[in-house]
This record gives C-alpha cells, structure tokens and sequence, in this order.
C-alpha cells in the first residue's frame, strides 16, 4: 500500500461517486408529476440493506484505487464497479417501489441528481476499466452487453415499475414505441440520403481539387446555422414547392444537410490520404480510374470514411430530437411536451432513449471500425 | 523494341525532357542515367504513358504508343517504382496477381503463375503467397513489386530506381537476382538510375542525361573511353574511370594460360578491378585463377591489366 493513490483516475471517480452517493438525492418523492419532490438520501430511501453492500464495494474500489496497477487489479475494479453499478440502479427501482407501496398512487418517485452523478461515475469506472483491460474488444463488447441485458432484464420483470419514469412510460406506451421507431427511420433515411449525396461528392472533390473551397465553403455556412434556425427557415419554401413545410420531409433535408460536411470532408480524406505511390503503381499497371476507385482508394480510404459515418450518425440521433419542433415526431415529441408541462420525467422519456440509441450507434460503427482496422493497414 | 525519337515535354515554358532520341534493342538491358532532375523518371514514364508526351514519336516494337488504348498498354509493359506500391490491403499472391486478373487469365494459371513468379524472385511460395506487405522486409517487398511487374509476361519493363531505398547489401543482392532474371527471361529492361556503378554494372546500353537532354547513348565501355563531355567524364567517375572501366571485364577475358604457385587463387568470373585490388593488397603482380572446380587454369598479372584487349 502507497501513501498517493496509484490507479488516480479510479480515485477521483470513487470519490466524487461515493460523495453524490451518500450525499446526494438518490430519489425525489413528489405528491404528484407536476412538483418538484422531496429528495431522499440512499440511507432514508433504501435502508441499511441497500446502503451496506454499496459502501463496502465503495471502500474496495478505494482501496484498489492505492493498490499497485495490474491486469488482476484492474479485473477487480472492473467486476467491482460492475456490482455496484448494477446494484445501484437496482436499488433505485427497490426504493421506489417500496416509497409507492405506502403512498397515494398520485406520488412521483424521480430519480435524483445524486442517482444520476454516481450512475455516471460508476459508468465511466467501468468504461476506463475495459479500455484499459482490453485488446480485443471482445471483453468490452460483452461487458456491454451484459449490463444492458441486465438492466434490460429488471425492466421487464417491472423492478422500475414504481419509478416516475416507468409510469411516464406506462402511460404513453405505444406512443413511445412509434416514436422511438419513426426517430430510427428519421435518422436512418437522413443517413442514407446524405451518403448518397456525400460520398459521390467527396469523389468529385477529391478528383476536382479546383471544386474543393466552393463546395466545402457552402457545406461549412451549413453547418454553422443553428438547427432551429435551419428547420424554420425550411418551411416557407418547401411549402411554396407544395411538399409541406412541416413534418418528416423538412426535417430529413435539414438532417442530410447538416450531414453532408462530415460525409464529404471524410471521403475526401480518404481518398486523398491514400499513399500517391500506390496510385501511382495502380495506374502504372494498368488499373482504369474507375477500378483504381473501386479496387484501391474506397477500400484503403474506408476507416476515415466510416469515421465520418459515425459523426454523423451520433449527430443525426442527436438533432432528430429539434425536428419535432417542426411536427417530424420522433423521441423529441416528448421531450417538447415535457418541457411544456414542466414533466422533467416526460423529458427524459424522450432524452434518456436518444442517448442511449446515440451510444448504441457509436458502439456498432465503431465496432465495425476496428473490425476493418485490424484487417492489415499500411 | 523501345525507340524514342525527338520526344519532348513542356511544363509551361520549361521543357523537363528535350528533343529525346534513342533505341533499346529487343533484349537489351538499358540504364538510363543521370543526375537528379535530369527529365530520366519523365522519360521512362512517357513509355508507359503516365505522362503524355508534348511532342514526338514513342515506339514499342514498331507500334506508335500514342496510337494504342492506354490501359491495355500499360498491362503490356511491366512497371516497378523506388517506393514499390504494392497494395497494402492486399495479400502478396493478390498484388502479383494484379495484370493477369485484369487481363481475365483463368484463375489456374493465375495461381500457377504466382507460385512460379515467387520462385523466380526466391521467396518461398508457402511462406508469403497470404502474408500482407507490411509484414515483409523492404528487400523482399521489392521482389513482389518485380514479380508483380513480370506477371503477365510482358516483353518490356520499365523500372524506376527499383533498388533506391534498400541498404547496400540489399540492393546488391537485388541488383544480381536482376541480372539473372534479364538472362533468363531475356525482357528488354529499361532501368532509371542515379547511380554510375549500378547503370555499369548491370547495363549493356547506357543513356546519359542532363537538364532534359540526352547527351549520350552507348555501351558501358564507350561511355568510359570516349565520354562525349566533360560532363559526362566527371559524371561517369572522373579520375577513377580506369578502375570503373576494369570493372566491366572478367579475369576470364585477360586470363595467362602460365600457372604460378599461391594461396587463395582468383575465380575467372572475378572482375579485374577485383583483381587490381588483390594485387595492391598482396603486394603482388602476379595472382593463380582457378576454375569453380579449384583447379589451377592460369595467371594473370599487373601488365595484362594495362594491355589493350
């Protein structure tokens, strides 16, 4: 044992976890959706029976946090902070049904912002553990995959039940699954327009460096008005073209719009970082232009192109949410009516499910990534 | 089999190569010296049409260049490049592959080809056929990039300073693996050098430039008896061009049929440069030549050096 902590970003981590942890509101309970609650430490909501086993798996992640670094010491802090993740949010959905149980069924219990701080701490314990742990990717992608069936897992058995999010959810059931399904198709209809678009056009630049400050000067003015801004300055003309200011269309052309510079600029920067020797001996052979695209650029330049890919991607999931401003629908609908009702449950009904939906996509594209990656690069 | 004439080419005002003509006989192995800038490279890639020419007239094997589809003239002439340009994303067996997939060989005699190409450049088939090419050493990314170049039997290669970025020894070996390769292939070899020794070493026509011009064309010993300037004297190796002339001939072609007694006898393919140098360590003037065998077959001393042939 050291006097200064040797692992220093699991120290910060734990502490800051286990201060909000203790501290903090663990959940907030309310007499009905409309006001703001009462907030209830660990101690008051969950009991010694909760609280015990959650500071003990605190006190060794400190002590771990001292220990000297290794691959061993490393696992220990990664299935450690994985309990106490787990157990946390398990915690949070025992709590709140055993508050509902003895309250008028008007009663809200929301998760506090000391629930939210040590989810975030314990998350980013486990994330560094697994980056740090990893060369394979496999460990990271079945850790994931195991909390989220967790998690996933309590859901459905109605562990949650007795949170105000769940009764947010309960009550808009349907409406949640259409919403979260048209947010996909959004997003996924912006994507594949804008890479229709894009990829030819980071082609044409790369080909026509004359055509590069034009084009990039006009995708950059796009990226830099405000998506508000962008959505409403859509409807006057589209509804003088008869396709209709509002709705799916407008925010789809504002979507592709904002994701045509990251496409453009990445598959140019594919192409044009491909080592000019190469090109070189592939037109010195024989190639055809075209083949020399097909067969030696696209596939050399493909891991900045898939970079791109996934900027925009996590943007789109991300921007998506303002659409429904304009009436597209998606998750953003209900963070809207929230916002109007002042329902920060509502809200995060429609956020919580975007930044998930957000991190998924980042995850596979990144997957597939390093799964091009690790075939052999130059 | 590769005759230039009056070719030229313009960048704006400036002219990078000059009013060029030559001829490489059908089998030769032409190097193409000079120095940096010189307009070599720019030739060399006007052949296969990398560059198109601003005037003038290339032939391969009587057939006007200009006047043939440029990718099927290319998949004709084998191409090798100082930085090698394999594909990295692609195994050995599929960078060779490369002209004759292209010209829709069937997919036999592609894999046959392949494993009798890796073995004209000695590397074993089995060893690199799968591997990637930043898996090799820069020696024998080297020979893919001539396997690659030879793989669909072309009559003509244009190689520009192939062996530039290897070390020494490397480049060596190459340089002889080369020469065995011209032999027994029996291709005519364009060859871009700035180096004197490889161009003497290996050629049997040189072609000398400067600042875009061709200033003079001729076997290796006429560059050094009669250099056209003195350009060409001090570019050739200036006072030491009498040791870089011994270097052409073999002990074979000045061999004394008198046997003398001594230890560690000259082979007859030893270069009389090699020669001189055993004599001056030695203190000797005269030295025993043996055969592969080992058996005495004669001498050869300081005055036949120095005799005309």
């Amino acid at each position: 044992m050291n006097s200064m902590p040797r692992n220093r970003v699991l120290f910060a981590l734990i502490i800051v976890a286990v201060a909000a942890g203790a501290l903090g509101s663990f959940v907030a309970d309310a007499p009905n959706r409309l006001v703001s609650g009462q907030p209830l430490g660990l101690w008051q909501a969950g009991g010694a029976t909760t609280a015990l086993p959650l500071a003990l798996l605190g006190a060794a992640l400190l002590v771990l946090s001292f220990a000297r670094i290794t691959r061993a010491t490393r696992l220990a802090g990664l299935g450690c902070s994985l309990a106490a993740l787990l157990l946390w949010i398990f915690a949070a959905g025992s709590s709140a049904s055993a508050l509902m149980a003895a309250a008028p069924p008007a009663t809200r219990i929301a998760l506090g912002w000391g629930f939210w701080a040590t989810v975030f701490c314990l998350a980013m314990i486990v994330l560094d553990a697994l980056q740090r742990l990893d060369a394979h990717g496999l460990l990271r992608l079945s850790t994931v995959a195991a909390i989220v069936a967790a998690i996933a897992a309590m859901a459905l058995a109605g562990h949650f039940d007795g949170l105000s999010l769940a009764r947010e959810y309960a009550a808009r059931r349907s409406a949640f699954w259409s919403e979260l399904e048209r947010h996909c198709w959004l997003v996924l209809a912006a994507v594949a327009i804008a890479l229709a678009i894009g990829a030819p056009l980071g082609v044409f630049v790369a080909r026509r460096p004359s055509a590069g400050p034009g084009i990039f000067g006009a995708l950059n003015l796009m990226q830099t008005i405000p998506s508000v801004a962008l959505f409403g300055l859509l409807i006057a003309p589209l509804s003088a073209l008869g396709v209709g200011g509002i709705g799916a269309a407008p925010a789809i052309i504002a979507l592709v719009l904002y994701s045509l510079l990251p496409i453009v600029r990445n598959t140019h920067a594919g192409i044009t970082g491909v080592d000019p020797t190469v090109i070189d001996a592939a037109s010195g052979v024989g190639l055809t232009p075209t083949q020399i695209l097909w067969r030696v650029e696209l596939p050399l330049g493909l891991p900045v192109f898939l970079a791109g890919l996934r900027i925009v991607t996590v943007q789109a999931i991300g921007l998506t949410v303002i659409a429904a401003l304009i009436g597209a629908g998606g998750l953003g609908s209900f963070v809207f009516q929230g916002i109007g009702q002042y329902a920060l449950d509502l809200v995060l009904l429609g956020a919580l499910p975007t930044i998930l939906l957000a991190l998924a996509a980042d995850f596979a594209l990144a997957l597939i990534a390093a799964c091009f990656e690790r075939n052999p690069a130059p | 089999m590769i005759e230039l004439r009056g070719v030229t080419k313009r960048y704006g005002a400036r002219a990078s190569v000059n009013d060029v003509s030559f001829a490489v006989a059908e089998g030769a192995f032409c190097a193409l010296v000079g120095p940096s800038g010189s307009g070599k490279s720019t030739t060399l890639r006007m052949i296969n049409r990398l560059i198109e020419p601003s005037a003038g007239t290339i032939r391969l094997g009587g057939e006007d260049v200009a006047t043939i589809p440029v990718e099927s003239l290319r998949r004709r002439i084998g191409y090798a490049i100082q930085s090698v340009g394999l594909f990295p994303h692609w195994t050995i067996a599929d960078n060779i592959a490369t002209v004759p997939r292209l010209l829709k060989w069937p997919e036999d005699r592609v894999r046959a080809r392949i494993e009798e190409l890796l073995t004209l450049v000695r590397l074993d088939p089995g060893a690199v056929r799968a591997k990637y090419p930043h898996q090799l050493s820069g020696g024998q990314q080297q020979r893919i990039g001539v396997a690659r170049a030879l793989a669909a039997d072309p009559d003509v290669l244009l190689m520009d300073e192939p062996f530039g970025a290897l070390d020494p020894i490397t480049r060596e070996a190459l340089r002889l693996e080369l020469a065995r390769i011209h032999k027994a292939t029996g291709k005519t070899i364009l060859f871009v050098t700035h180096d004197v020794d490889e161009a003497l070493q290996m050629a049997d026509a040189i072609a000398i430039m400067r600042d875009g011009r061709l200033v003079q064309f001729g076997t290796p010993s006429d560059l050094l008896t009669k250099p056209a300037d003195d350009f060409v004297r001090d570019f050739m190796g200036g006072s030491a061009l009498g040791l870089k002339l011994l270097a052409l001939e073999r002990v074979a072609d000045r061999l004394n049929p008198e046997t003398v007694p001594g230890e560690a006898p000259l082979a007859l393919d030893a270069r009389l440069s090699e020669a001189l140098s055993q004599m001056v360590l030695r203190r000797a003037d005269r030295l025993p030549v043996s055969d592969d065998a080992g058996k005495p077959v004669g001498s050869i001393a300081l005055r036949d050096l120095v005799a005309r042939s």
